[in-house]
């Protein structure tokens, strides 16, 4: 058997060195994921900087610290939360009005006297309320500063140990990643996903193409060798995509990983084990070269955007969740991202085990439809 | 090889059948879009759906009183500000454990002491930990603590919380924003089926090895890619009822605005599209290389056009910038029409896809003859032979 599982490893890597195109989507669909989000969180804010007008009609101290507090204050990667912009009442509200000003600040007249006598002040925020979305972190925004007013809480030391009530606030992260940063994490291990996906469902259709396929399965090889050897021959292989991606990636975004290289490692490990069935599932269903390629191609992408690649999966409904945790890249993605931004080995065993389970039950059904397709043939 | 009005429709209709015939591809062209509509939103919408978030609350305080009940229950209320959060009460050590394996992603900590210090008008600290797994998941879970908390000040410290805040919404109702998203969706959805449908009506040629009939029936071969272009035009309004009609069921609204205005911009763009889906069909060849072209083209243009959040968020150099792409301004006009009912841009928009559809009706099809013949892969053989020599 062990003769048998090195062969097929053999022969399973002089093809992947024969035809390298099995790279090519490892390294498009990284690289397009980061342009298009690069694009999409330096361009539509998220959680940092949104652009607002301000408008000061009050001189006062008061207003002098409001406004401070609404040009400087930070978000946990120390972006101002508001890239503000000042004008006059008319300019604003034509901008505003023209579509070219999403929102705008009034710090009106009387705001400081109003505070003096012990009175209420109210500063106004125009809206486009184009989506709840843009209202949300706009109010989200505005509330913030405003919290820190009463807090007494103003630039430059947003100082609240004299606040009725402060805000101690830890992190589980030492230095909270951006989104971009995060994103690059992530699409280290979509790399490795789409190679070890596609590649194993391109090689699996070639192989029926040319009937290659057929011959193997009819020679005397036990059936659990031939699936042990093409995963055994699947790991230097995915790892390859990894040559390339990797250093990119991580020099490129500047990111590298705080975590345990070992733990990233075999985390990467029990990813190729888990998805190199599923190509394999998708090559002999399939029986076609460029068609499993397609398939395994949106298969990645579908479970990387729901399994969390763009954002931590954390906020949505427990019901949603379930859901999503079916998917073996949900935990992947769990995993990696956890490791790769804090050096732990906490929470990691259920994901570990769904990884390496999804593994076995796959490679169980690649045997049957094995099986099948020789009693077929 | 005049070229006949009669060729362009036999070749429209001809393409049409074929797309009759294999209901997969149609498929294709509708869930391909939705699929994306539906990744988003189980991505976006658990901000803003379901019970909240779920939130550990460590109550350390002995003998909680009016504040304590007060802020337990501004904490669980509901909220018109999404994420509302979910407060789970539990004891600092689970809180602690759960926490530290990723489990629960927000801890609220109410020290011992808290009641008697507000009472007392002395100053007490309220611990929160978030697990700031990235940038925006970490603003989604401070800003409701922050915003929860404001509302307590508003409520219970009148004589501290002098300031307060008003909101002037410009129009009185505000779209969904995952409605916003299915509708500015299905305007991807037009741009993704002209691409893969003229395309792909291209690369059945050489995939059946059907070409050469073409180019010997002594027809002209303008009037036929004409033809397919038009096919791609039907087919890419093929996802577009679904997207609106989920979009309704789910969110119960419907996009402001006329049905004309809305056909006009977008068969413009569709025809621009299947442009140069021909042309990538000719080029490409295979119907397998159309589809991530078709579809991540697309989603760019989604992005930069305003499809996730206006452009005004942007900034103006951005915006400028995104000017100059043609498909930003059917994106610009149908997102003013959806949200607001109003056209103000909708005259230069036309004109300017009206110029590219017209442009593309013409160039199209002759970029389209002259790159079916070319044998690309004798033209890379024979680079590969220049410098191996």
């Amino acid at each position: 058997m062990l003769r048998a599982i090195a062969a097929i490893v053999k022969k399973d890597l002089k093809q992947a060195k024969r035809d390298p195109k099995f790279l090519g989507p490892s390294l498009i669909i990284p690289f397009v994921f980061l342009l298009v989000y690069t694009i999409m969180w330096t361009s539509v804010g998220g959680g940092e900087s949104f652009a607002c007008g301000l408008v000061v009609e009050d001189i006062s101290p008061e207003a002098n610290d409001m406004t401070n507090i609404l040009e400087n204050m930070v978000s946990t990667t120390n972006h101002t939360w508001f890239s503000i912009e000042r004008y006059d009442l008319e300019t604003a509200d034509e901008l505003y009005r023209n579509g070219e000003l999403i929102a705008y600040i009034v710090i009106p007249e009387g705001f400081g006297a109003n505070i003096s006598s012990g009175q209420n002040a109210t500063a106004v925020m125009y809206i486009n309320n184009v989506n709840d979305d843009i209202v949300k972190n706009y109010i989200h925004r505005f509330e913030a500063a405003v919290l820190l007013f009463n807090q007494g809480a103003v630039h430059p030391d947003f100082d609240q140990s004299n606040a009725p009530i402060a805000m101690d606030e830890s992190f589980s992260l030492a230095a909270t990643p951006s989104n971009l940063k995060y994103m690059a994490a992530v699409a280290i291990i979509l790399s490795l996903m789409a190679c070890s996906l596609a590649s194993q469902a391109m090689l699996t259709a070639t192989e029926f193409e040319t009937g290659a396929l057929q011959d193997t399965l009819n020679s005397p090889a036990s059936r659990l060798a031939l699936v042990l050897g093409r995963t055994i021959a699947a790991i230097p292989r995915s790892l390859s995509a990894l040559l390339i991606s990797a250093p990119i990636i991580c020099i490129t975004m500047n990111v590298f990983p705080v975590g345990n290289l070992l733990i990233l490692f075999g985390i990467l490990l029990l990813t190729i084990l888990a998805l190199v069935p599923i190509g394999e599932l998708i090559g002999m269903k399939i029986r076609n070269r460029e068609q499993s390629l397609l398939a395994s191609v949106l298969i990645v992408i579908t479970g990387f955007i729901v399994g969390g690649g763009m954002a931590p999966i954390g906020l949505s409904p427990f019901s949603v969740r379930m859901i999503m945790l079916i998917l073996p890249t949900t935990h992947s993605l769990a995993l990696w991202s956890r490791v790769f931004f804090l050096d732990t080995i906490l929470g990691l065993t259920t994901s570990m085990l769904y990884l390496l389970g999804t593994w076995i039950v796959m490679s169980a059904l690649v045997i049957h439809q094995m099986k099948k397709e020789v009693e077929h043939s | 090889m005049n070229f006949s009005f009669r060729v362009v429709k036999a070749s429209f209709i001809k393409e049409l059948r074929v797309w009759r015939r294999s209901p997969q591809k149609i498929v294709l062209v509708i869930l391909i879009p939705f699929m994306f509509f539906a990744g988003f939103s189980i991505l976006m919408g658990g901000v803003y759906f379901g019970s909240g978030v779920e939130t550990a609350v460590v109550l350390n305080e002995q003998n909680p009183g009016v504040y304590t009940e007060g802020l337990l229950e501004i904490l669980g209320e509901d909220d018109f500000v999404p994420p509302r959060l979910d407060p789970i009460l539990m004891d600092a050590e689970t809180a602690n454990r759960l926490f530290q394996n990723g489990e629960i992603l927000l801890v609220i900590t109410i020290p011992d002491g808290f009641e008697t210090a507000v009472t007392n008008n002395e100053s007490v600290s309220i611990h929160v930990q978030v697990a700031n797994i990235h940038e925006d998941l970490t603003k989604n879970l401070r800003m409701p603590v922050i915003r929860k908390l404001d509302i307590f000040y508003q409520t219970y410290f009148l004589n501290d919380s002098l300031v307060d805040f008003e909101m002037v919404d410009l129009r009185p109702f505000t779209p969904p924003r995952l409605a916003y998203m299915a509708w500015t969706i299905s305007v991807y959805s037009a741009m993704f089926g002209a691409v893969f449908a003229a395309g792909s009506a291209m690369t059945q040629e050489f995939e059946q090895e059907t070409m050469e009939e073409l180019v010997l029936s002594n027809q002209s071969p303008y009037a036929i890619y004409i033809g397919k272009m038009f096919s791609g035009v039907v087919m890419s309004f093929a996802g577009i009822p679904f997207l609106f009609l989920v979009s309704y069921i789910v969110f119960g609204v419907w996009p402001n605005g006329d049905i004309l205005t809305f056909f006009s911009l977008v068969f413009l763009l569709a025809l621009f599209c299947s442009g140069i889906g021909i042309i990538a069909g000719a080029v490409f060849r295979n119907s397998v290389f159309v589809v991530p072209v078709a579809a991540l083209a697309g989603v760019f243009y989604w992005i930069v056009g305003g499809g996730i959040a206006p452009l005004s968020l942007v900034g103006e150099t951005f915006g400028i910038f995104n000017e100059y792409l043609p498909v930003s301004n059917v994106y610009r006009s149908l997102i003013r029409m959806f949200v607001e009912g109003s056209y103000t841009s909708l005259l230069v928009d036309l004109s300017v896809i009206g110029l590219f559809a017209v442009v593309f009706l013409v160039i199209s099809p002759i970029i389209t003859d002259r790159l079916t013949k070319v044998d690309f892969g004798r033209k890379l053989e024979d680079l590969r032979k220049r410098r191996a020599r």
